[in-house]
């Protein structure tokens, strides 16, 4: 017994010492400055700017405020904002981060570099690219939230609803794609229109750099034949009056061929449909007529298809890029580390689209 | 130490004890060893690797079947005459005080670049070689029923990175065998530090309560290990993908640490609080080791006194030759090779030895 009340004194010293002089003070979150959105911009080509978005508590409200540091490397951008600052602040609670396009264009990996190296960052926040600076974007306000990053996370967050983006725009994502053999980044693009901010499309990256901005009719059919699942909207539309709307779920899974030398690439889109609105085949002919349903089916995929097609010959021609990760299915197969520029060779390979659509749920009925 | 009947490990314990002794801190930093060379093969080269834990454990089941009751330590005295038995089991105590100080240096580090990154370097490996060193002063018994209770902890650490699988791709690990046999084999090659620390079987097989169950369970233990090990750079590939695996220092930690729970920003802290125990658990098997080799040197010293006498200098070392992850990798990337040969060859001429010499 006597041996153990040693063992639970030394225990109890240990513990106090522990939680009183452990080396660092504990300070109430008021009093720290929690970075919940950072953003990256360059200016004059040389000049690095960054905003960091924090929280301000008040007694019965929260406000956020804007901290930006400005220095000649990113590190050394702590050392600028501290002198404007009575807090230290803290990264981990990161919920976006947001890019400048020029900083995109001159090229990613530092700031992938110094995100990568710090073990209190999280994989979590989404990554945006925005027009002009993202200073900008943090200071605009929103009604009804405390910050812009809340509606931003929740933008970027949704965008999986609706309009065929995938859920990859997540900082681990990007750590995951940048170096990886085949793959590239593609992010969604943000602007601040009629006051508001909001995507109108998506960056293409060519490894660390962005290449290009496609609009969002274009970023749809990108996803659709981006391996994985996505939900979106598909039309045909005749007249102001006359159209088919459909919600559809678009399976896509890709193979790659070799022949004679060179590459060949075929995706697979499954597309199951649920019709949202019918203006132009109708119930009656639906029901009674079967062939009306291998129409709806075909038009549906002759949509796809030829937009695919299109965008297919726009990535080839105009903007040298795999941003459909097709490298990465060919070097599965064929071997890593053979050299190959996969932008080069799938720019240059010969690409078919195969797209099944299959009618699903029909709603209560058409009226 | 004493031998008497209750004083035995049971079959399970021995196979944990091995187990805690192989698979500590070189779960978190082996995949990048091994993927710098056998590239999404990395995973073939881990379980290829295990060869060279199971050639011991046989050699160790065949040395034990003709002297039961006696370490290597003394079989080695017996081979060799007491001089050169003592200069060899020298030789044996310096390799394991290497094993200890690296291993405190590697926790010092991670924890002190995760968890704790307000204390001190010498804080730090002061309690950790101290925990050891207090664990290992225990009889076998107790260190057994340790191993077996961290082993049902440390199940945890390999689970955890299941729940991030939604995020993997197949596509990371093709093509299987695309890199080549020979590169395979180079991975095969590193994996062999974190293989070391095998040999404590040598040390250990006197105290199992069943003596004829030395090579089976011996070889359950190296097989969850060689499980344990394939799994976590398996997983590490499948997540990562070959290309960003050799970027991170410790790889395993991003897919066991990207796991989202609520309240907590990710599963990290909860890791590294399992996973401490489980570096704990093979810190106080070195330290045994360190403990059973000092008692066969020096038979009138008290093995505790000793475990005392060497805390300050284990201290020095730690401190003094690792300064920080480099010098710790550095150092250990050339002794461990020369321990691995040296124990390869070492065990092969005493079984050999004990085949012809001494039947």
């Amino acid at each position: 017994m006597k041996k153990n009340y040693r063992f639970l004194i030394i225990f109890i010293v240990i513990a106090f010492i522990t939680a009183f002089k452990a080396g660092k003070e504990k300070v109430p979150i008021e009093e720290v400055d929690m970075a919940i959105g950072t953003g990256v911009d360059l200016e004059n080509n040389n000049e690095y700017s960054l905003p960091i978005c924090v929280y301000l508590f008040k007694a019965n409200s929260i406000e956020s405020d804007v901290k930006v540091g400005k220095s000649l490397s990113i590190g050394d951008t702590r050392e600028n904002r501290q002198l404007k600052n009575d807090k230290p602040f803290v990264l981990g609670g990161e919920r976006v981060h947001i890019y400048s396009e020029d900083f995109c264009r001159s090229g990613v990996r530092n700031d992938m570099d110094i995100l990568f190296n710090n073990p209190q960052v999280v994989g979590t926040p989404y990554c945006l690219v925005c027009k002009g600076k993202s200073e900008d974007i943090f200071k605009t306000k929103i009604k009804g939230y405390d910050s812009p990053v809340d509606f931003i996370e929740g933008l970027a967050k949704n965008l999986i609803n609706n309009i065929f983006f995938e859920d990859n725009y997540k900082l681990i994502d990007m750590f995951a794609k940048i170096d990886s053999e085949g793959r590239n980044v593609s992010l969604p693009y943000i602007e601040i229109k009629d006051d508001r901010i909001q995507v109108t499309g998506e960056a293409l990256f060519k490894s660390d750099k962005m290449v290009a901005k496609i609009n969002v009719d274009e970023a749809k059919w990108m996803n659709i034949l981006l391996q994985g699942n996505a939900r979106g909207i598909l039309t045909i539309q005749n007249t102001p009056k006359k159209y088919v709307n459909m919600e559809a779920h678009a399976k896509t899974k890709t193979k790659c061929l070799k022949e004679e030398g060179k590459y060949k690439f075929i995706i697979n889109v499954d597309i199951t449909a649920d019709r949202i609105a019918d203006e132009i085949y109708k119930d009656t002919a639906l029901f009674s007529k079967p062939d009306t349903q291998k129409k709806l089916e075909g038009d549906l995929s002759s949509l796809v298809e030829k937009n695919c097609y299109d965008f297919i010959k726009k990535m080839q021609n105009d903007y040298k890029v795999d941003c459909l990760e097709l490298g990465r299915v060919a070097a599965a197969k064929y071997g890593r580390d053979t050299g190959q520029d996969w932008n080069d060779v799938v720019s240059k390979s010969d690409i078919k689209v195969n797209v099944k659509v299959h009618l699903d749920k029909l709603g209560r009925g058409g009226y | 130490m004493d031998k008497k009947a209750n004083n035995l490990l049971t079959n399970t314990q021995f196979a944990f004890i091995i187990v805690g002794a192989i698979a500590g801190i070189a779960m978190l930093s082996l995949p990048r060893d091994v993927v710098e060379a056998a590239k999404q093969d990395g995973w073939i080269s881990v379980a290829i690797a295990s060869i060279y834990p199971i050639y011991i454990v046989l050699l160790a089941g065949y040395i034990s079947k003709k002297f039961p009751n006696d370490n290597i330590l003394a079989v080695s005295k017996k081979c060799f005459g007491n001089m050169f038995g003592s200069i060899f089991n020298f030789l044996y105590l310096i390799q394991y005080i290497i094993y200890l100080t690296s291993v405190t240096a590697a926790f010092s580090n991670i924890y002190r670049t995760f968890v704790v990154d307000f204390m001190s370097n010498i804080k730090v490996i002061a309690i950790v070689i101290a925990i050891s060193l207090y664990i290992a002063s225990k009889n076998i018994k107790e260190i057994g029923r340790i191993s077996e209770i961290i082993f049902y902890v440390s199940i945890l650490v390999v689970i955890v990175p299941v729940f991030s699988l939604e995020k993997t791709n197949i596509l990371n690990i093709l093509p299987v065998f695309g890199t080549g046999a020979k590169n395979i084999l180079k991975g095969s090659l590193k994996t062999l530090t974190a293989y070391s620390n095998a040999e404590i079987i040598f040390l250990i097989y006197p105290f199992l309560g069943d003596k004829k169950n030395v090579r089976k369970f011996g070889l359950i233990g190296v097989l969850i290990v060689t499980f344990i090990y394939t799994w976590n750079v398996f997983v590490t590939i499948f997540y990562l993908g070959p290309d960003i695996t050799v970027k991170r220092i410790w790889p395993y930690m991003t897919p066991a640490g990207s796991v989202p729970i609520p309240i907590l920003n990710n599963f990290i802290f909860l890791f590294m609080f399992s996973w401490c125990f489980v570096a704990f658990r093979s810190l106080a098997l070195h330290g045994f080791a360190i403990q059973c080799i000092s008692s066969s040197l020096y038979s009138k010293f008290s093995s505790k006194k000793f475990l005392i006498a060497i805390y300050p200098i284990l201290l020095v070392i730690t401190y003094y030759l690792y300064p920080n992850e480099i010098a710790a990798r550095n150092i250990t990337g050339i002794m461990i090779p020369i321990f691995v040969i040296y124990n390869l060859i070492y065990a092969t001429v005493i079984a050999i030895l004990v085949r012809f010499k001494l039947s």
